[in-house]
């Protein structure tokens, strides 16, 4: 007992520094502080004044933050970034999974093929993206309509001109573009399950879908939660589909925070009030953050302990 | 039976790839016709030519500038992004490095900071230093923002770092740093793998710092350079899918050449979420 107290005394006298420790820490500590901390500071401080570039602030207290409440397309906002969440990070699972179940556990030969074929949209730029989808929902001309057509459906589609539909046509984009990513992360989990695993579900009598149910869904967990993570950052992130497909449009139905905060900002030299939407989106995306670590961990790291 | 159903799986496979690759097919082929017969639905249609290429080739002397920026950049931020955050995830597992809890806290706090939110005070930053038209005015965010993710995807392997292995290496009279180079970072390979191809595809594509960074023509990222040819070449499809199909073809190729090393990259470890 009293070993230990004076040991812990001693350890409180002299409380070691490992310097060499925060060397290695502190090339990642200073890019953070240059170009996350001190942006996010420097955006909280511009949301308070009405100004178009450093010289002319004017102070606007909260007014920029009523003015978001009031604005009716935030409503439209919030509505397609849950959307997009909601639809792209579910579907591109689902179809990625089955996708490479059917490759690394149906197929004896070509797995490195297909593998490649559904992996290629991803390695396809973003905007060379946007714009052959573009260009394929067209009406009168677009792909999409010349197929309807030449089935003799005398149907007249325009996906991103229709302001209720917009939105689902650049998400439907966004899966083609990203499922070859989810696929690849089961291939990489798949390869983790012991095979023996597999063999003892079979001995047992498990069906294909019993076996998927209850062997591999359950062994991917890790996996399941990077695309989850993964999914809602790349959600987060989108600007180039938008900004080439429709550009926000029509009439402000297909804006997503990231086109907003630039019309507001870059195209009406709104800063302030650019700015204000920015820290409410900055907001929104620590909180879907500290939910996600909260539920799903993320931070179990200091398990190894502190000894 | 069980051959058969496999047939079936295989015959899905080959349905699913058909209608994935349409899009990437139909810019091929749209790039190699002319005005004429430019909306046809069929794959291959009559007189087909190459005059697309030799014209936006002729046309566009900055195209290959501009491929080197994209590459520039991208290589670049992967090489920091990777450099720093191994040595990140290294510092947070030695013992005496006291607030390493509140650092790594703070870190993953900004995981899903959207490059969106702060592109506002990037660009008055960038500005104030002078890296307006200057490579390093994408390449700093880029890392700065691939970071948290980078050391949330490696803490999972540096965790399952055995200690003897690096207690027997410091028995044996390595040093930090050698113990750091030849035993971690072989280690954390699976990891690694991961980052730089996220970091890569992440950094090729991004759009909205770059838009407002980049004016100079010559130094413009690739999917600026689309961008802009989308509104150039808008009515002529033909030399635009030329033009996006040149700007296409070397990441696939790129990528069907690490193919391989890739899925072996991502195999030999879990993803540790």
């Amino acid at each position: 007992m009293a070993k230990a107290a004076v040991k812990t005394s001693v350890l409180r006298q002299k409380k070691q520094y490992n310097i060499k420790g925060y060397l290695f820490i502190l090339p990642a500590l200073l890019f953070f502080c240059i170009y996350i901390l001190y942006p996010i500071l420097f955006v909280s401080w511009g949301s308070v004044f009405s100004w178009t570039n450093l010289r002319n602030m004017e102070f606007a207290g909260l007014n920029n933050f009523i003015e978001i409440l009031k604005d009716r397309n935030m409503v439209k906002i919030i509505r397609n970034s849950v959307l997009w969440i909601l639809i792209t990070v579910p579907v591109q699972a689902i179809i990625g999974f089955f996708l490479a179940y059917l490759i690394e556990e149906r197929l004896k030969k070509g797995r490195g093929f297909f593998r490649t074929a559904f992996f290629l949209p991803v390695a396809t730029s973003v905007s060379v993206v946007a714009i052959i989808w573009g260009k394929m929902y067209l009406p009168y001309n677009g792909l999409f309509q010349t197929i309807i057509t030449s089935m003799g459906l005398d149907i007249s589609v325009n996906v991103l001109g229709n302001p209720t539909i917009a939105i689902y046509g650049i998400i439907f984009t966004n899966v083609w573009e990203w499922t070859g990513w989810s696929m690849i992360m089961y291939v990489a989990g798949i390869s983790q399950i012991p095979e023996d695993m597999k063999e003892a579900a079979r001995i047992d009598g498990a069906t294909k879908w019993k076996e998927i149910k209850y062997v591999f869904l359950p062994m991917l967990a890790a996996t399941h939660k990077s695309l989850l993570m993964l999914g809602i950052i790349g959600s987060l992130q989108t600007f180039a589909l938008v900004y080439t497909m429709t550009n926000g449009g029509p009439n402000y139905a297909s804006e997503m925070p990231g086109t907003y905060i630039f019309k507001m900002g870059f195209t009406n030299q709104q800063m302030g009030y650019a700015s204000a939407l920015s820290v409410t989106f900055l907001l929104f995306a620590l909180m879907l953050t500290i939910i996600q670590i909260k539920f799903l961990g993320s931070g179990d790291f200091m398990k190894r302990g502190e000894e | 039976m069980k051959k058969h159903s496999d047939k079936i799986c295989l015959v899905i496979l080959i349905l699913v790839m058909i209608i994935f690759m349409i899009p990437l097919l139909y810019m091929i082929s749209m790039s190699f016709r002319t005005a004429d017969n430019m909306y046809s639905p069929s794959l291959i249609v009559e007189g087909m030519t190459i005059n697309n290429y030799v014209k936006v080739i002729k046309e566009n002397p900055n195209l290959i500038k501009n491929f080197f920026s994209s590459a520039f950049v991208t290589v670049s931020t992967v090489i920091l992004v990777t450099i720093c955050s191994t040595m990140a995830v290294f510092g947070f597992s030695r013992k005496n490095v006291h607030g390493k809890v509140f650092i790594y806290n703070m870190l993953l706090c900004t995981l899903m900071v959207p490059i969106s939110g702060l592109v506002i005070p990037l660009t008055q930053i960038n500005s104030k230093l002078g890296l307006i038209d200057n490579y390093f005015g994408l390449i700093f965010p880029y890392v700065a923002l691939g970071i948290p993710f980078a050391i949330t995807i490696l803490q999972g392997f540096m965790m399952a770092v055995p200690r003897e292995l690096e207690e027997a290496a410091i028995v044996d009279g390595c040093g930090m740093v050698r113990l750091f180079v030849q035993i971690i970072c072989p280690m954390l390979r699976p990891g690694i793998v991961v980052i730089v191809i996220w970091q890569f595809l992440t950094s090729w594509n991004e759009f909205f710092l770059a838009l407002c960074t980049m004016t100079d023509a010559a130094k413009q990222t690739l999917p600026l350079v689309a961008q802009q040819y989308n509104g150039s070449y808008f009515s002529q499809p033909g030399s635009l899918f030329a033009v996006l199909t040149i700007i296409t073809i070397p990441t696939l190729v790129f990528y069907v050449l690490v193919q391989k090393q890739f899925v072996k990259g991502l195999t030999a470890g879990a993803v540790k979420g």
